[in-house]
């Protein structure tokens, strides 16, 4: 649920974006152009949106096998990574080693 | 230019305004005062503090360097090192150092009125805790996030090292210890309490198996079905005390009630982290999050009156709920939220290994604990906003203001703070409780200031529902960190054991687990049995113990600091940490001193154990005291032990850093500075940022 807000976010930003440099038909009507100017606005707020869903994700660690993947792709290219249950149950026990709370 | 002038008009208005705020509650006397006036006076402070001082220390006394690669960057290895954009490093250092210290301690502290315990908070932040966190933050960050234990022993020599060891663990035993009897207070005999918290751990284990088997990792669907399951619960336990033969399964008085908390304690330490520790970790995370959100609104928006007056006759030292005079015990009870050394611990270790720059560090070390300061000033407002009548009734133990209702209300009433056995019955009604009376422990009267503030927000009708979920949201919270820290207590244990006989020391072994587990485990059960069966409520002795401790710990580790900055060269500027280090010198061991010698048997250990042996002799004490006065005599002497033990400790340490400052001073030989070497970084965002 989480990837997929995501992606549902970033796709119709990429959609909204590609529309505005449509070129405008002949004969379009007035009320057409002007949903055209309101697309900028909309594409910013989805924009922040999307940031902030992202935000929520990291901080909660949603998006923890994400990065994983990443990291692995990028620090040690070709090398299998852990399926997404065996990393969950590490991050976890590592996680939970040390003084992760306070008072 | 213009922009000097217009910061500068900006910086003097911040002021002129935090002035008058602190100004207002500090001289206001007799009128009632808005708690606007608080969270005024407490951004205004804070913001001051941040844009000069945290910003002097950084470029000034540490030296901040934003060239220099972190070692998230450097060691980055995508699990515990990983470079992380500022604002979340904040939010998981946020939520890792709030925990329900900062929510009770104030409302204990409340006793003595609003003033000294809001001053304390602000002005203890900003000059002590804050600087704490940010500097331990710093020198961490600086030696590739080592813990505090082992730069006391890098940087100061063995007996630093052992003795920040030895005080973390007997910390994690008295604050498991305190935080066990405040949730059994809170349940106690009361079913919709017992039923909601009860239902919490079927809920943490039913999303960590959702995380675990069914959707491995997502944390944010599993963390959304159990806070509706959560909110559920709270709401199915108000049916459930509706239920003639339901109700009984969950009324209890305090000692099964703390057995059962051992209990649970002992399996959370041994059972898969998966299964409960961590699923009600993201559960509570949410909730405290959400819910401090929410209080913050609710105050900006309700703006309620303070009916608590600045000063009350207990800064004498007579009051009910803890004794000791304002001086130093204020300081002791207001640990988290003005200075807490377990933020060391978090500080050094965790939060170090994810700086993506060292220039985040005063936003995240000192803006982190301005932002925890901030939450105990809500807590402050919430115990406040309740009339002192109420307040005093309900956080009065039985043992010091009389058994009955009747009795409790003449002599609180005789105190000058008026409440009435109606008023009591009223209230308790609403709250959906049987009683209010004698709830010690600061979680009821916080969850009745709390249902008052978010009841006169979005409605009257729904008082008890609110009054249980902060109850729930509080207990939720406190089980983490029992969890987690008889978790962390067993590591350390067997850390220890291991030196003793190699398998031990072994933290997969499960009879090693079993065995570490059950020592931790019935090291703090014991103090929360004492703290249960104590007729004076437990929390007077347990909380002081435990502030002491906790300021201790910041000791040690401002002693670390003062120790590096003297070895750095930097004695003109040691004055930083110095500074709150001689105040926490100077309270903890007066503390300790009274609690050691004092005559007044509600405040002296050694005089309450020898006023109760001597009733005993005499055959003075009723029957059910009589059977358990012997427990209590041992425990009061346990007790001084332990408080002369701590002093000890932190004078030990402190005399090392200073025999540590002068040998350096003194061109002889002291451990060298553990600091890693300069590395440039190479990360793009920290030149973009530019």
């Amino acid at each position: 649920m989480g990837a997929r807000l995501n992606n549902l976010l970033r796709g119709s930003i990429a959609a909204l974006r590609g529309a505005r440099f449509l070129a405008y038909p002949k004969g379009m009507s007035r009320s057409l152009c002007s949903v055209r100017l309101a697309l900028k606005p909309l594409v910013t707020v989805l924009q922040s949106l999307e940031r902030g869903w992202q935000a929520v994700r990291q901080l909660s660690g949603d998006d923890g096998y994400e990065r994983y993947l990443a990291h692995r792709a990028a620090a040690h290219p070709g090398m299998p990574a852990l399926p997404r249950h065996a990393w969950f149950v590490h991050h976890q026990q590592q996680k939970w080693s040390g003084i992760k709370r306070c008072c | 230019m213009r922009t000097n002038f217009l910061s500068l008009l900006i910086w003097t208005g911040v002021v002129l305004l935090g002035a008058a705020a602190v100004g207002g509650i500090a001289l206001n006397r007799g009128e009632p005062i808005n708690a606007l006036w608080f969270v005024t006076a407490a951004l205004c402070v804070y913001a001051i503090a941040y844009r000069f001082y945290a910003a002097w220390i950084a470029a000034t006394v540490l030296s901040i360097d934003a060239t220099r690669a972190t070692p998230a960057e450097r060691l980055s290895n995508g699990r515990d090192f990983v470079p992380t954009n500022r604002w979340i490093v904040f939010g998981h250092h946020f939520a890792a150092i709030a925990g329900p210290g900062p929510l009770i301690g104030p409302t204990l502290a409340a006793q003595f009125g609003y003033l000294p315990g809001t001053l304390w908070i602000l002005f203890g932040a900003v000059l002590g805790g804050c600087v704490q966190d940010m500097v331990t933050l710093f020198f961490s960050t600086r030696r590739d996030g080592r813990s505090l234990g082992q730069m006391a022993r890098d940087e100061l020599g063995g007996v630093g090292g052992v003795a920040a060891l030895i005080a973390t663990f007997l910390i994690m035993i008295i604050l498991i210890a305190v935080l066990g009897l405040v949730v059994v207070n809170a349940m106690k005999n009361s079913p919709w309490a017992t039923s909601t918290v009860a239902a919490t751990i079927p809920i943490a284990m039913l999303v960590g198996l959702y995380m675990y088997k069914l959707r491995p990792g997502r944390v944010l669907e599993g963390s959304a079905l159990g806070v509706i399951l959560l909110l559920l619960a709270v709401a199915g336990g108000g049916w459930i005390d509706q239920q003639a033969g339901l109700r009984e399964l969950f009324d209890h008085p305090g000692l099964p009630l703390a057995f059962a908390v051992i209990g649970y304690g002992f399996a959370a330490a041994v059972l898969p982290v998966w299964l409960l520790l961590a699923p009600r970790d993201y559960l509570s995370t949410f909730m405290k999050l959400g819910t401090m959100i929410l209080l913050a609104l609710a105050i900006i928006w309700l703006r309620p009156e303070i009916k608590m007056p600045a000063l009350t006759q207990f800064t004498d030292g007579s009051g009910p709920i803890f004794g000791g005079a304002l001086f130093p015990f204020v300081f002791i009870t207001i640990a988290c939220g003005a200075i807490s050394g377990f933020h060391a611990l978090i500080a050094s270790g965790t939060t170090p290994k994810l700086l993506a720059n060292e220039r985040d560090i005063p936003m995240i070390g000192y803006g982190g604990m301005a932002l925890e300061s901030f939450v105990a000033i809500m807590a402050m407002i919430a115990a406040t906003v309740l009339d002192p009548g109420v307040y005093f009734a309900i956080n009065s133990p039985a043992g010091v203001v009389g058994k009955t209702a009747a009795e409790a209300v003449a002599t609180i009433s005789a105190w000058g703070f008026p409440v009435s056995v109606e008023q009591m019955n009223l209230l308790a009604r609403q709250m959906g409780e049987t009683t209010l009376f004698a709830r010690t422990g600061g979680a009821p009267s916080l969850a009745v200031g709390m249902a008052s503030i978010f009841g006169s927000a979005f409605g009257q009708g729904m008082l008890a529902m609110w009054y249980h979920f902060a109850i729930m949201f509080e207990a939720l919270f406190i089980l983490t960190t029992l969890d987690a820290g008889t978790r962390v207590g067993r590591f350390m244990l067997q850390d220890l054991l291991g030196n003793i006989w190699r398998p031990l020391g072994r933290t997969s072994w499960y009879p090693s687990v079993l065995f570490s587990s059950a020592v931790v485990v019935a090291a703090w059960g014991y103090f929360l049995y004492i703290g249960v069966i104590d007729p004076n409520g437990g929390v007077n002795i347990l909380w002081p113990l435990f502030g002491i401790s906790n300021q201790i710990l910041a000791a040690i580790a401002l002693c670390v600091a003062t120790g590096i900055l003297v070895k750095s060269g930097k004695l003109r500027h040691a004055w930083v940490t110095v500074l709150p280090l001689t105040w926490l010198i100077i309270i903890t061991s007066t503390a300790a001193w009274q609690k050691l010698t004092s005559s007044d048997p509600r405040i002296g250990f050694l005089a309450a154990a020898h006023s109760l042996a001597d009733k005993l002799a005499a055959g003075a004490l009723p029957p059910d005291k009589a059977a358990v006065a012997p427990q209590l005599i041992f425990n009061m002497r346990l007790d001084a032990v332990l408080a002369l033990f701590f002093v000890a400790l932190l004078w030990l340490i402190v005399i090392d850093m200073l025999r540590v400052c002068m040998r350096h001073l003194r061109g002889r030989a002291v451990p060298p500075l553990s600091e890693t070497p300069h590395y440039p970084t190479r990360l793009e965002e920290a030149w973009a940022r530019d």
